[in-house]
This record gives C-alpha cells, structure tokens and sequence, in this order.
C-alpha cells in the first residue's frame, strides 16, 4: 500500500464533561499529501492529540470532515473503522507499553496486530521485513521486560506498521527516550515513509524532532496556528479567511490594533498606521 | 493463551481458584446428599441386627391341618433370593410335661428347626430323626436328672403322638446369624404362671419335624430369610421391597418386613437432606458467584489495555470478546476440574470420617451436570463481567483509569434485593411464606443490608471524611474520602455483610441443633446411661443399688418403670427424689421438678415380720337402724323392749401389703354389735416372708339383721409375738377422708307415727361414718357407724393418693387431684399431680413420676410390662462397661443399655444432623472466599491506592498518618460490614430457625430450644472478623509501604 492522504475540513471536536463541555478543536481545516511526514506540534491542552486521535477513528468528530485516502471517516460505520485500522491506518499510542500486549515478544506482537487481516485473502508482509525496517530483529523474540525503552518504541512502531498502512499515526513516539533511543525511532520512520511510502503524522513537543521532520503543523487553542517547511515558518489563513498570528506577533499587535495589509512585488506586507511600521510579513 | 494466563499468574490462580469453590459448591452438593442417603440407610440397617431384619413368613394349620414350613417356604417367590438369604424353616407348639412324676405340669415348647442340630453341641446323644425323639436342655437334664432314654410325659395334641423320649441333651451355640433371635433356653429354673399357679419353667424341647406331624394343629409355622444386607442400597432397597412385595402368603399366613419401614425411613431422611443441602449450598453458591461477579470484573478491568490494543490493530468488538473469553473463560474452566476434585475429596473426606462405614463411593450423574452448569455459571459470569468493557469505545479503553464511579445511590438490583428480603420477613412473621424462600430469607436479608449499606456508608464516609479533614484528623479524613470514592467499597460491604450474617447464621443453627439433640437425647435417656435389668423384683434392685460400695453408690439410681399397652398411656416412673436430681438430666427448657413434693410420709411402714399381733380393743358399740331406734312415742316405757343382736357381728381387721405387692386382709378379732367391753387380740399374721401393716379395719360382717353398728373402738398395746409395735399413737396413722362417709342405702331413723301407729321414716337413710382420735386411755380410737363396708384407718407411711409429677395430659377419666396410674405391683393406684410439667426424664409427654420408696412401701413385683432400671452419671466408675459388670456381679441381668452417647450418636447419625454440618463447610466456605475477595480487591485498586498514597507522601503527609489512612480505609467497611452482617446473622436466626428441621422424626419432647445461642453466634462472628480484618490490615498495610515516589513515576 502506498500512503494516504489525509484531509480534515472545518474539524470540530467537543468533549462532553459532565458540567461542561471542553471544545477541543475548533475547526481544524488540513491537507496532508500521500506519503508526507508531517509533525503536530503545539502546546499542552491544544488539541494535537485529539486530532491524531480522529485520525484513527477513534473518536468521532463532533463537526466537520476528515478523509483519509478515501474514507470519509465521519460516515464510516464502527466495524469500517476496525477495518480501517486493521489494513490502512497504523497508530502508536504515547507510552511504548500502551502498544503492545505485555505478555508476547515483539515477534508475536506484530503477528498479532497482522492477525486482524489474516484468512482475507490479504498479502501480509512478513513479520522478519517488519523487523527489519525497525531494525528489533535480533530483539524480537526477548520479552518485553528484557527490550530498552527504545527497542519498545521501535516495537511499537512495527506492530503499527505491520500491516503495512498508508498512514501511520505516532503520537510521542519518541517522549521519554534519550538521544540515541530517539535518533533510531526517527530513522525508523524516515525509513518507513521511504521504503512503503506511508503517510507519517507525529504529534510531538520535541522541537529537534520537528526540526527533522519536513513538515510541521501548530495547532494552537483548536486550530491550525501555524505551519513550517524545511524549518520555515508560515502563518495559516484559514477557511474563513483568518489568519492565526504567531504568538511573538502577537505581543507587540495586541487585540484591537488597526492594521492595513499592503501588497508588494513581494507578496503582503501588514502594516501598523499610527507607527507606520511594518511587522513581519509572510508570503502567502 | 498459556501465556497470557501464565503473565497474570497471580490473579488467573484466584480466579481458578473461585471458579474452583463455585464448582465444588455445584458438586459438593449431589456427592454429599447422596452420601448422606446412604449414610442414612447403612445407620438405618446398622443399627438392627439380622433379626431385626429378617423377613419372617407365619403361618398356622388353623385352615391347613397337613401345612408345614417347608411348604410355605416353597410358595415364596424365588426373587427373593437375589435379597435374601435361604429361609429357615421352623415349626413351633406349646405343650406341656411333667417334669417329675408327682409333680405339676410345665408349659414346654417343642421347636422343630432346619439345621437345628449343626447350630446345637449335643453333651450327650444324638440329634432326633423320628417323631419320638427329643432334645433336652443340659439345664433341664442336669436339673430333673434326665438323660438319653428318659421317657417324659410329654402332652399329646389332637390325637397325634407326642415324642416322648430323651435322644440327647443339647446347649445352643451361639450364631445369632442362624438363630435370628430364637431362644431355646433361659426357661429352665424360673417359675412361669401357668394355669394360674407357678410352675416350674422348662427349655424347649427339639425335636424332627415328624414330631410335629398333622396332629399338631395349634403348630405355628415360620419361615425367616436372612437380608443380605450388603446387597441393600438406596437403588436396590425399592427392587428388594417390591420383591417382598410380592409374597402371596398362604391363607393363615402373614409376612412381616422391616424392609418397608426401612424405605419410609430413608425416604423421610432423603426428603429432609434434599430440604437441607440445596439451601445451605444455595446460599454459598450465591456467596461465590458474588466473589466471582467480583474477581472477574477485576479480571477484565485489568485486560482493558489489551483490549484497546486488540481494537486498536482493527480487531472488531466481537473479535476482542472471543480473545478475552478465550484467556478468562479457559481460566475459569480450569478451576471446574479443580472444583470437581476437590468436592469429590471433600465428600471423601466426610465418607470417611464423618458418615458411618459402608457408605459406597458414587460420583453419580449429577455430579458432571453439577460442574457442568457451575461451568456455564461461571462463563456467564465473566462474560457479563467483560460484556460492558467491550462496548467501551477504544479511546475509553485507552484511559489510564477507567471511567467507573462510586454510585451514590441504590441500583436496581439492590432495590430487588431489598424487595425480596421484605417480603420474605414479612411472609415469615405473618406465617405466609415457607420452603425455599423462608430459608433464603435470612441470605436475602444480609444481601439487601449489604446493598443498602453501601448507599449509606459512601454518603457517610464522604461527610465523615469532609467533617474529620475540618478537625484535623487526617487519617480518618483519608481513610473515610477514600472509602466514598472507592468503585470496590459496595462489593466489600455487600459480600462482607452476607458473609458475617452466613457465618453467625450458621454456627448458631449448628449450635442450636447440637442443643437440641443433647436435649433429647438426655430426654430420651433419662441420665448418662440407663441399664434395664432383667429383675422384676423393685426391691431387690434397689437394695443392689443401695450396698454398692462408696464411690459407686452415690452415682447410681434404682427406677421403677411401669408402662400401659396403650402407647397414649401414663407411664409411671418411680424414682428416689434426691437421686434424680442428682443423677438424671433435668428435662430442659421447662421449670424445674419440684421433687420436694414426692417426698415419704415421716412415719415408717411397720414390719410385720412374725407370728402373731397381740392388741387390746376397748369397745363402746351399739346397733343403729331399723328397729333400733328411740322408743316410739306413745309405747309405755315398761312395754318397749329394744331388740337384742346376739353374737359378734363386727369384724376387726387389719390389711397387709406382702413384698410381692398383694394386698391381703387379716381378720383379727370379732365384736359384738351392742355394749361395751374389752377384746384381747391375739391372731396369727400369717405372712411367712413378712409384710406391712397397711390399716386396720371395722366392718359389720354380711347376713346380719341388723343394718348397721355404732359406736367406737379403742386398739392400743399393739405387739408382734409379744413385741409392742408402738404404733399406738393416733399420730402414727391417717385420718380417714370425709368421704369415705358413703350412704348405705338402708333406712334411717324410723320413727312411729303417733296417728297411725306405724313406723315412718322421717330421716335420710343410714350413712358409713370413721373418726380417728386418741382414745382417752391411750391408744387409738376409731368412732364410726358401719353398715357393713370396710371402715379403715391406715398407718400414715403412705399416703391415700400417691403423689406424683405428671408430664402431658391428665390420664383419662381422671383430674389432676386425683387420677389412675399403675403402681410398680401394675395395680391401678391413684394419684395426684403434685406439679404438671412438659416433659419428665425418659417417660417424656406421657408420665407420672413418684416415689421409689414409697411405691417400695406398697410393695409388689413388677407386672410384664414393668422394668427395673439402674441409671448412673458419667462418674460412676467404669463408666458404662464398668456398671453392668457391677450389676452382673451383683446377679442382676442387663438386658440392655441405653447411654447418652450412643443416643447422640444415633441422633447425630441423622440427615438432620448430617445436613446441618453443612452449614458449618458452608460458613467457612465462605469466610474464605471473603479472604480472597479482599486480596481481589487490594489487587485490582492497589495501583490506584498506591499511587494516591504515593501522592499524599509526596505532599508531606506523615507515614504514621498514610498507615493510619490506609488501615482504616480497608477495615471499616470490614467491620461496619461486619457488624451489619451480625445482626442480620441474629435476626436470620431468629426469623428462620423454626424453619429448619433439626430432626428426622419430630418429637413431642423436649420442646425445641431454639434460644439463639449467643456465646457461638459471638464466637463465630469474632473469628469472621479477625480472618477478615486481619487480611485487610495486612493488605493495607502492604499498600502503605509500596506507596512510594516511585509509584508516581509510573503515571507519568
């Protein structure tokens, strides 16, 4: 399988307490290419997570679209969505143990997860090519106790992969790993995305992650805030036509501050009247 | 799946372990209702003796003059092989012989027997083979000199010829077996009423079967088959009862089985263990599957990761139920195997060493249905428990804690609960519900007190908590917050709760049974052990009793029992007041005897132990009635001539009682009917072994012309062959009643009317009258009128009614002042009830209780249905054993013995008892799986405790105070639970015990004692608490210590 698209469109997601409700996106408007590798970064409380988490089909959206490949998730049925995730969506939880049954080496963890496509005809990769491409091989038969936090991440992200998905979900797949542990799982998923053309969305607060990653994508108070490619930042205009300021802009243009934008041979300019001076522009 | 029930070794062990207990619970329950059925047969078949079991065909020539035995045995059926041993075949007729020429008959049995010979050892001679000869008893033959050859005169019926000649002496051996409790011997030398005199006794004599030919026609026939016993099992019992069954006797010939009373037994038993064991298990089971609704939920909370995993890699909601049904339910299904084998121990165990022996081992097909549907339970169990978990959504699954709260309110189930127990304490009080759910009712009432507390104790423990965290005291704030918000706390409440009240229901049902069957038991009794012997003679006991030596005197007692053939009948039972107290079991639950009121009359019998009674009567007397009258008006002093009685008309007399119990008068003087003088008595008593003086007596002799005498008597000087008696003190001798006042039925006064000149009676007719006083000049004066009935004056060694302690009804036709019992002589006596009490000492409902001595007074020889029993308490040395030794030493014949402990025995040997022993298997059952609950329980919330505990460590909270917290959290719901649970355990008693059958066969006496039995209920409830609380306290004390830092690492 080649790597899926992934599209949301006014994505809207309200938790239901039990004295109020938490509106954890709101309106997310995204595209991701096929085979893209893109980082969700944010701050605590923004949403990444619960967009990750609608990716999979884990939650339903309270509003708005989301499509992978050609899934329209938000009309899928719950047996659909199981199928989905057996065959075409791969998702590695934040915490390596959260991934993997306690009590099976990581070998038989990724048969497990293949078990899910078995007697349907389907192609399955072999579990050893799996291994392979998370470099856990020789590991793949220890018990789990006995791996490193970095062997378990690498063995979370190939029972994520062991159906060989178009899109691969990772939330924090490298938190608590040290340098080394965390320089393997990226090249895991560098070499995934390569090898399979997988689709790769990383929810992530390592800054040194998201500088590797080709893409980065803010979210920020439920919505897209930002964007980076290959390390540049750019804000982004939304559905409705708003654009999200980054946060250092916004200290100096606080609410209320009149602003005309200004077109150039190089694009637009947002320009403050009463101190006529330019802010930063971005190129649109 | 090895794997994955291997990872959580622990908690897969538990939950083997309570699917095992339900599966013994399941199993348990048919292996040991069976065993006790049997048990109950084999007690039944054990406790009678071949004899007692033998299936006996009687028949007599009545219709068949030509019958014999060997005949009537061909006519049975021969199915009845298969049961029963080959017949013995007997034929039996009761003649006579004259031992020795010139003396009188004897009464003799003539017993021709199959085999009779190989069971006799012959002394002397040979075994008879034609009609003539006989077999004499060794006795016989060293006692009338008779041997081989001796021609006796044996009586000769309806023509035929008598065998007459002596062909060997025989003895029996013993072989109960064959013999089946026919008795050759035991006549020889005892005297026997026959035609009204006493004659010599004689052993039977055995003879061919030619010797009872057709002649014989009074011969009875009998035919008896030994049981095969072994054979005997509850399956075979209805084969071998239709089997006899199905004798078509002879005309004139009558079966007789116990084969039937057997079965009616065991099927009574059978009904009573199926009442029992289902119950007491039922209430168990229910207890189980609680733990196990419990363990399994813990079960599959602890799988949620896995199964969010197994959702996570595309596995449908179906797809995840197959995999967790497949780890638990294997799980589960591994402790049926355990479950069976362990009640099949059990059962074993109980086979072994509680039931009697012979109980066969039968696994049965219950069983396997059993196990099969605890199997299914169980499934279903931790399907219901998984069912909820699998509906989660998967980002449910993925929380880290799950989404459970404490309800603070009551569910459905627990609103059924409480429902159900309501209607159960209200249909038992009111007397409307019984069976099944009268029984549960007491299960019923704990679960719902379980269900209500858990509403209570969370919105109690939150106030507690939040009022306890005002005042500063940080443990209890802890340790009452946590136990509000813990989701374990109800099924901690519920289970501790039904649990404690299972407990102390069930110790005190054990309690209250083991009582009660003590009770009767001693009831049944009379004292620790009763000895019945052989003797007749009520004096002669006692006098045995009385010289024993010091040390054994002082624990035993002589009795007197005398019983009717009506079974309703009065019994008497004569006893010494203050041995009884000291020696016999006071009937419990009624008010004490007042044995004070059997006490002796102050004055001793007189003995009359000689010739001759020598007295001196002063007489004052003069004729009264028609014609005796004053002179008529009108008649001239000189012309009235009263008339003159001649001779000595008035009879004096005393009456005697002689040791055998006859009442006997002796007339001892004779008085004239007019005038006054003296009369020396001088008469022969004529009693050559002695006698007592009962009375003396006036009475105008029959034929006389006169209607009646009047006057009085003085007696004083009394004296036995010259000794005086000193009896002549009035105070020595008993008023006589008003009543014995009694209208002749002649005339009275005639007088003569003046206008006629005829005599008229102008007066009621002629009454008896007696007075007693001291006569002037000493001595005792009798004033009396008599008429011709017996006017006596009686020594006052006993009284006129005999005192007596009545148990039940008043005899019939009496009233509680005065009715009939028999005395030890079996002559109607009366009596009085001096106290009327439920239930006496071994008569039970149906008795009256007097004095030993005082019927010794009276005298007399026991009447065939009379006993003389010795009965001694558990001091005497040599115990049971010890004391018939003594009695046989001392000549006296133990024809049996009853004791306390084997009236226990067959008491606990009972599906009652039996049954109720489950109930302490099912108390501690389930104390046990409480236990495990709790370790359940700290194993499934430990992590959260931990780490909550880890928190407040963090935050500066003192260990003392974590410990405290922790210590508290996990034992006040134990004993709050506990405590609940008591009480319910009381009121479950109280409610259900009339309920419960304590024994097979209800009886009259002692009433039941079902008093709660508080020091047991108190003892059980503390060992319940202590198990519990001490399992908490260790678990919490565990979870205190691992509450470290780096249990908050781990939530990171």
């Amino acid at each position: 399988m080649t790597g899926l698209s992934v599209m949301t469109a006014g994505l809207v997601h309200i938790y239901r307490a039990e004295h109020h409700d938490v509106a954890a996106l709101a309106g997310v408007d995204l595209s991701v290419a096929a085979g893209e590798m893109v980082a969700l970064l944010g701050p605590s409380g923004a949403g990444k997570s619960t967009l990750l988490t609608l990716f999979g089909g884990l939650l339903r959206p309270s509003a708005g679209r989301i499509r992978i490949g050609d899934h329209e998730l938000s009309r899928m049925s719950e047996p659909d969505l199981d199928r989905l995730r057996g065959r075409e969506v791969g998702i590695v939880l934040q915490g390596a143990s959260r991934n993997l049954i306690p009590h099976q080496t990581i070998r038989e963890n990724v048969a497990f997860a293949q078990g899910s496509r078995k007697g349907r005809g389907d192609e399955l990769t072999p579990v050893d090519e799996v291994l392979d491409l998370v470099r856990l091989r020789d590991r793949a038969d220890a018990p789990l106790a006995s791996l490193t936090p970095g062997e378990l991440q690498r063995g979370a992200l190939a029972v994520a992969v062991s159906t060989r998905p178009g899109l691969l979900l990772g939330d924090e797949p490298t938190s608590q790993l040290d340098h080394d542990a965390r320089d393997q799982v990226l090249r895991a998923l560098a070499d995934i995305n390569e090898t399979w053309g997988t689709t790769i969305i990383v929810v992530t607060h390592d800054p040194d992650v998201a500088a590797r990653m080709p893409r980065t994508v803010t979210i920020r108070d439920g919505r897209v805030g930002a964007e980076g490619r290959e390390g540049e930042e750019f804000a982004v205009v939304s559905a409705d036509g708003s654009v999200p300021l980054p946060p250092h802009v916004l200290a100096t243009l606080t609410p209320g501050t009149l602003v005309r934008l200004v077109e150039s041979d190089q694009g637009w300019t947002l320009v403050r009247d009463e101190i006529e001076e330019v802010a930063d522009g971005q190129a649109l | 799946m090895w794997k994955a029930i291997r990872y959580r070794g622990g908690q897969s062990l538990v939950l083997v372990l309570i699917s095992a207990l339900v599966a013994t619970c399941a199993a348990f329950a048919p292996l040991f209702s069976r065993s006790l059925d049997q048990a109950l047969l084999r007690a039944t078949l054990g406790r009678m003796d071949a004899a007692d079991l033998k299936l006996s065909v009687l028949a007599s020539r009545t219709r068949e003059p030509t019958l014999t035995a060997n005949e009537v045995e061909a006519q049975l059926p021969a199915g009845l092989s298969q049961w029963y041993h080959p017949g013995i075949s007997m034929m039996t007729a009761e003649t006579e012989v004259v031992p020795v020429a010139g003396r009188r008959p004897s009464p003799v049995r003539l017993v021709a027997r199959d085999d009779v010979c190989e069971h006799l050892t012959l002394s002397a001679g040979a075994c008879p083979s034609d009609a003539s000869g006989i077999l004499v008893s060794d006795a016989d033959a060293t006692r009338w000199s008779w041997t081989v050859g001796t021609t006796l005169p044996v009586g000769e019926e309806g023509g035929g010829q008598a065998p007459d000649t002596v062909v060997g002496i025989y003895t029996v051996k013993d072989d109960p077996d064959y013999w089946l409790r026919t008795e050759l011997q035991g006549k020889s030398g005892t005297l026997v009423d026959y035609d009204g005199d006493l004659s010599p006794g004689v052993d039977d004599f055995v003879v061919a079967p030619a010797g009872l030919g057709p002649g014989w026609t009074g011969a009875q026939l009998s035919v008896d088959h030994r049981l095969k016993e072994s054979l005997i099992t509850l399956d075979s019992l209805g084969a071998a009862g239709r089997a006899v069954e199905a004798i078509r006797p002879p005309p004139q010939a009558s079966v007789d089985s116990p084969l039937p009373e057997i079965a009616t037994t065991v099927v009574n038993g059978k009904r009573l263990v199926r009442q029992l064991v289902p119950l007491l298990i039922a209430q168990l089971v229910a207890v189980a599957l609680a733990v196990l609704v419990l363990v399994a939920g813990a079960a599959v909370a602890q799988r949620r990761p896995e199964i969010a995993v197994s959702r996570l890699r595309g596995r449908s909601r179906d797809a995840s139920r197959r995999l967790v049904m497949a780890e638990l339910g294997l799980t589960v299904l591994l402790g049926l195997p355990l479950g069976v084998a362990l009640a099949v121990g059990l059962s074993e165990l109980v086979r072994r060493f509680v039931l009697p022996p012979g109980v066969p081992f039968e696994l049965g097909w219950l069983v396997p249905v059993a196990a099969l549907v605890a199997g299914l339970a169980s499934l279903a169990v931790v399907y219901a428990a998984a069912r909820p978990v699998l509906r989660e959504s998967i980002a449910s699954l993925l929380r880290s804690v799950p989404p459970t709260t404490t309800s603070r309110t009551l569910r459905v189930g627990d609103i059924l609960l409480v429902v159900l127990a309501a209607v159960g304490v209200v249909g038992i009080v009111t007397d409307q519900v019984s069976g099944p759910m009268a029984i549960l009712t007491p299960t019923l009432l704990a679960l719902a007190a379980g269900a209500l507390l858990g509403a209570v104790v969370v919105l109690g423990a939150t106030r507690l908590g939040r009022r306890a965290l005002d005042r500063g005291g940080l443990a209890t704030a802890l340790a009452g917050l946590a136990v509000a918000r813990r989701p374990t706390t109800r099924h901690v409440l519920l289970v501790v709760t039904a649990v404690s009240a299972l407990v102390v229901f069930a110790a005190n049902a054990v309690s209250v049974a083991d009582r009660n069957r003590e009770n009767r038991a001693q009831v049944t009794v009379g004292a620790f052990a009763a000895l019945r012997t052989g003797s007749k003679d009520p004096t002669a006991v006692a006098r045995v009793v009385d010289q024993l030596p010091a040390g054994q005197r002082e624990h035993a007692m002589p009795v007197g029992i005398v019983a009717q053939r009506d079974p309703d009948s009065t019994t008497t039972l004569a006893a010494r007041p203050e041995q009884l107290r000291r020696i016999a079991f006071a009937p419990p639950a009624q008010a004490a005897l007042a044995l004070d009121r059997l006490a002796l009359p102050d004055q001793d019998p007189v003995r009359l132990e000689g010739e001759r009674l020598t007295a001196t009567a002063a007489y004052s007397l003069s004729p009264v009635g028609f014609g005796f009258g004053p002179r008529p008006p009108g008649v001239p002093a000189a012309e009235w001539v009263p008339p003159v009685v001649r001779g000595t008309p008035l009879r004096l007399g005393i009456t005697v009682t002689t040791p055998e119990g006859e009442v006997l008068t002796r007339d001892i003087g004779a008085l004239p009917a007019t005038g006054a003088g003296t009369l020396a008595v001088d008469a022969p008593v004529l009693c050559p072994r002695g006698c007592r003086l009962q009375s003396v007596w006036v009475q105008l002799a029959q034929g006389q012309e006169l209607e009646g005498v009047q006057g009085h008597v003085d007696l004083r000087a009394f004296a036995l062959d010259g000794a005086s008696l000193g009896i002549d003190d009035a105070a020595g001798w008993r008023p006589p009643r008003p009543a014995t006042t009694d209208q002749s039925g002649n005339s009275g006064n005639v007088v003569i009317d003046p206008a006629t000149g005829f005599p008229i009676e102008d007066a009621g007719p002629l009454t008896d009258s007696l007075a007693m006083s001291a006569a002037p000049s000493g001595g005792l004066r009798l004033s009396f009128t008599n008429t011709g009935r017996n006017g006596a004056v009686s020594r006052a060694d006993a009284p006129e009614v005999t005192p007596a302690l009545l148990s039940g009804q008043v005899p019939s036709g009496g009233t509680p002042e005065r009715f009939e019992i028999q005395s030890l002589a079996g002559r109607t006596t009366p009596a009085s009830a001096e106290q009327r009490v439920p239930a006496l000492p071994f008569v039970g409902p149906r008795g009256a209780l007097v004095n030993l001595d005082l019927m010794l007074r009276i005298g007399g020889r026991l009447p065939a249905s009379g006993a003389m029993e010795v009965w001694i308490d558990d001091a005497f040395p040599g115990g049971v054993a010890g004391a018939e030794q003594v009695l046989r030493d001392k000549g006296l014949e133990v024809l049996s013995t009853r004791s306390l402990p084997e009236q226990r025995r067959l008491l606990d040997e009972s599906a009652t008892g039996w049954g109720l022993l489950l109930a302490l298997f099912t108390a501690t059952l389930s104390l046990l799986l409480a236990a495990v609950m709790l370790v359940v329980v700290a194993m499934t919330t430990g992590r959260i405790v931990t780490r909550d505990i880890a928190a407040l460590r963090v935050a500066g909270v003192s260990g003392s105070d974590l410990r405290g917290a922790a210590v508290r959290e996990a034992l006040t719901p134990v004993v709050v639970a506990g405590a609940v649970g008591a009480l319910c355990g009381v009121v479950g008693s109280v409610l259900a015990m009339p309920l419960i059958p304590l024994f097979d066969t209800p009886a009259v006496v002692p009433a039941l004692d079902l008093a709660p039995a508080w020091g047991v209920m108190g003892a059980s409830w503390l060992v319940a608490l202590a198990v519990l609380g001490v399992v908490s306290v260790v678990l919490a004390l565990r979870s205190a210590r691992q509450g470290d830092s780096d249990r908050l690492r781990e939530a990171w």
